[in-house]
């Protein structure tokens, strides 16, 4: 059995002391040999070595027991001051005499040893318990050093420090009043790198610092540091699992705190979401409805007898295209506010492409008129995966741009084709076509073609483009061949579910 | 206009929306009857006897779906709901709930007109006024003969599935009036099917390439994006 640090104990001043107590009881029986029976001056020399080995451990209490005998044999057996031996019957005694010593010591300090581990052991848990009942209630990570400092130094007598990683990953050391040089590098190869064994760890101290990996249940949540301020002695197998423990511990606690701090940061993106979602509700509401109200009035004064005079009605009706134009620019900044986050979240469904351009084209068709719109689209377009109501706006901004730029009578042609497990919409025109090297700057925000005087906040085209991406497809502009302007659209096929035809006939 | 007055509740929160609906009901010879509430226009609703109830959707005091399932529970008089381009999801509860038709914010008068004609037309209809003559019913160049099953374009025969048929004639039913993907799919599928819309989307599709000139642009079955379908004469 081991007791640590008992070692420390037998010196060679504890060896000197037995002799002397040996010499001093050897001193004071002296005067006495005449009167005392030998059988009892053994006894108390047995005495003594009892309670050497009660008091002081196995090692000393032979000790004792051997000048014990020697000063027995010289000083008190006939003939007195010499080692010879009259009777033989005495050897036997004396054998008896050592025996009992023997026993005797090592059965006390067995019980030495045992009080001692128990004793060591009680402090350990209660240390460990009064670092679990400080930890539990922590809610930083700055709290946790000064406790387990106190749980170091008690322990182990050596200072401790905490490594954790900051945003990036790398180690960073918690607020302590040590400031002993450590190896980071060290420390950060350890973090980053797969468990190596606990012996492996235990026996790699540099520089009187021990660096020990704080384990999670999933991955390191940082490094402790031990540093010594004495030469070290190799810790015990209990102060090992002690220290095992602890660093168990105090990772756990580390991680319970990052799993708070990610839930709440978690909290507050939900809340920030859902602030942003009531800010462009009500901004929407606020503009819309008086610019709403603005439109029927102008409505309801053109129905309303009299009829006006031929000038008001047509300030009338420039007044209505203008409210018009302008809740058609409202309504671009909301999507575009709304598409602004690089997370948008789509309703996306299974659709039929032809009913969301059919859609689009009954949506735009005030802007349409006097135009000519030719679709081509084969009856293989399989089901997309899209949020209809944004590929509408897509469809509708790519019309209105379309008008934007070309003169009244102008075609527009939308065509969908399957490429290569992609589904190529093309939506073209035959007007001026971009200027060279525009093809990209006009998907950026508030950037308007070449045509001066164009109304709008030149937002449609980024909007088409932040869909497109949502949806997982590409878009380009380039200029045709035959003249105007094409735009390609490459959505991903997906996995349509299958529908169940039925194919008979209407009886 | 019919002899009698027609009455209307109007129950919209936003006093400038309230004052040109209004104006424009007046101007078209209703009776319009404000309320600013839910309250007050369940109120009004339960004196008047309206023949139609214009609802908005975001009132103040309570939720606009609610209303109108607590009106449904004592009355069939139509209900046209206001709403805003937004709130796609209120629109398709509100019309599950029982509303007869929706118009999105801002809408001019001659759409709030229109919607009006055929909503009061279809409750006319069922009240055994009907314009389906001898169960055939037109709409473009398009006859469906509700007697003998059959749908033409002019004299030629227009061959249907039985299900195209079903949705064709529960559209026709309905005609003006929207309906949404969940009604349809219940009434045509069942309720099983009630979460599959992408069915309804691919016969609606083939359906449309019978009737339609062009499918691409249809004229008459119209798709209303997020909320269902709609047939327009």
């Amino acid at each position: 059995m081991n007791v640590p640090r008992f070692s420390v104990l037998l010196t060679v001043r504890d060896e000197f002391l037995v002799v002397l107590w040996v010499g001093v009881v050897t001193l004071c029986l002296l005067p006495l040999r005449n009167h005392l029976l030998v059988a009892n001056i053994l006894m108390i020399y047995l005495f003594l070595v009892f309670l050497i080995a009660l008091k002081r451990g196995r090692k000393l209490s032979v000790l004792a027991t051997i000048f014990s005998l020697l000063a027995f044999f010289y000083f008190f057996l006939p003939p007195h001051s010499s080692f010879e031996i009259i009777d033989l019957q005495y050897l036997l005694t004396l054998s008896f005499m050592l025996l009992i010593a023997l026993i005797t010591s090592h059965l006390t300090s067995g019980l030495r040893t045992q009080v001692y581990l128990a004793e060591n052991r009680e402090r350990h848990i209660r240390s460990l318990y009064d670092l679990a009942s400080e930890l539990t209630g922590i809610v930083d990570s700055g709290q946790i050093v000064p406790p387990c400092r106190r749980f170091i130094r008690d322990n182990f007598d050596e200072e401790a420090m905490m490594l954790v990683p900051n945003e990036t990953g790398s180690l960073q050391p918690l607020p302590s009043p040590v400031s002993t040089p450590i190896l980071l590098s060290r420390a950060q190869e350890l973090f980053e790198h797969e468990p190596i064994t606990w012996q492996e760890l235990i026996s790699g101290r540099r520089d009187g610092c021990l660096y020990l990996p704080l384990r999670g249940n999933d991955r390191n949540q940082g490094i402790l540091v031990l540093i010594s301020n004495h030469d070290a002695n190799p810790l015990s197998p209990e102060q090992e699992s002690l220290l095992k423990t602890c660093i168990t511990f105090v990772g756990l606690v580390l991680e319970r705190l990052g799993y708070a701090a990610r839930a709440q940061q978690a909290s507050v993106q939900i809340e920030s979401e859902r602030l942003r979602n009531a800010l462009l509700s009500s901004l929407s509401h606020d503009i819309r409805t008086p610019v709403a109200a603005m439109a029927g009035m102008a409505d309801a004064m053109q129905l309303s007898p009299p009829p006006l005079p031929a000038h008001h009605q047509t300030m009338l009706e420039g007044m209505r295209h203008q409210i018009d134009l302008m809740l058609s620019d409202v309504d671009k900044l909301l999507d575009m506010a709304r598409l602004h986050r690089d997370i948008v979240t789509l309703n996306k469904e299974w659709q039929v492409l032809e009913e969301v351009v059919g859609a689009a084209l009954k949506t735009s068709m005030d802007v349409l008129t006097g135009y000519e719109v030719r679709i081509t689209m084969g009856n293989d377009i399989p089901l997309l995966e899209m949020d209809a109501m944004m590929m509408e706006r897509v469809f509708c901004n790519l019309l209105e741009n379309a008008t934007r730029h070309t003169p009244i009578g102008s075609c527009i042609e939308i065509d969908a084709k399957i490429v290569d497990r992609h589904v190529v919409i093309q939506v073209a025109d035959n007007g001026p076509g971009f200027p060279p090297g525009q093809e990209e700057a006009i998907f950026a925000k508030f950037v308007h073609g070449n045509t001066a005087g164009t109304s709008g906040v030149g937002l449609g085209l980024s909007i088409v483009r932040a869909v497109i991406l949502a949806h997982g497809g590409t878009i380009l502009a380039e200029n045709r061949n035959a003249g105007g302007a094409r735009f390609e659209i490459k959505l991903p096929m997906g996995d349509p579910p299958s529908v169940t035809l039925d194919t008979e006939e209407l009886s | 206009m019919t002899e009698t007055m027609q009455h209307v509740v109007l129950i919209e929160d936003e006093k400038m929306i309230r004052r040109y609906v209004a104006m424009a009901l007046t101007a078209s010879g209703f009776k319009v009857w404000e309320s600013e509430t839910a309250e007050q226009g369940l109120l009004e609703t339960a004196s008047r006897r309206p023949d139609l109830i214009i609802l908005d959707l975001g009132l103040p005091d309570r939720d606009g779906v609610d209303v109108i399932r607590e009106i449904r529970l004592w009355c069939e008089i139509p209900i046209l709901v206001l709403s805003v381009r937004t709130e796609e999801v209120q629109k398709v509860a509100a019309l599950d709930a029982g509303a007869d038709d929706y118009l999105t914010k801002p809408f001019g008068v001659p759409e709030l007109q229109a919607r009006i004609r055929a909503v009061l037309r279809r409750k006319s209809r069922q009240e055994g006024e009907g314009d389906i003559e001898e169960g055939i019913f037109e709409f473009g160049d398009i006859q469906v003969d509700m007697i003998h099953r059959r749908v033409k374009r002019g004299e030629q025969l227009i061959h249907l599935t039985p299900i195209e048929y079903q949705i064709l004639t529960l559209l026709v039913a309905n005609v003006g009036r929207v309906l949404t993907h969940r009604f349809i799919l219940q009434k045509v599928w069942g309720p099983d099917y009630v979460d599959r819309p992408h069915y309804l989307r691919v016969f609606m599709a083939g359906l449309r390439r019978k009737i339609e000139e062009n499918s691409s642009n249809p004229k008459h079955l119209m798709t209303e994006i997020g909320i269902g379908y709609r047939l327009v004469r």
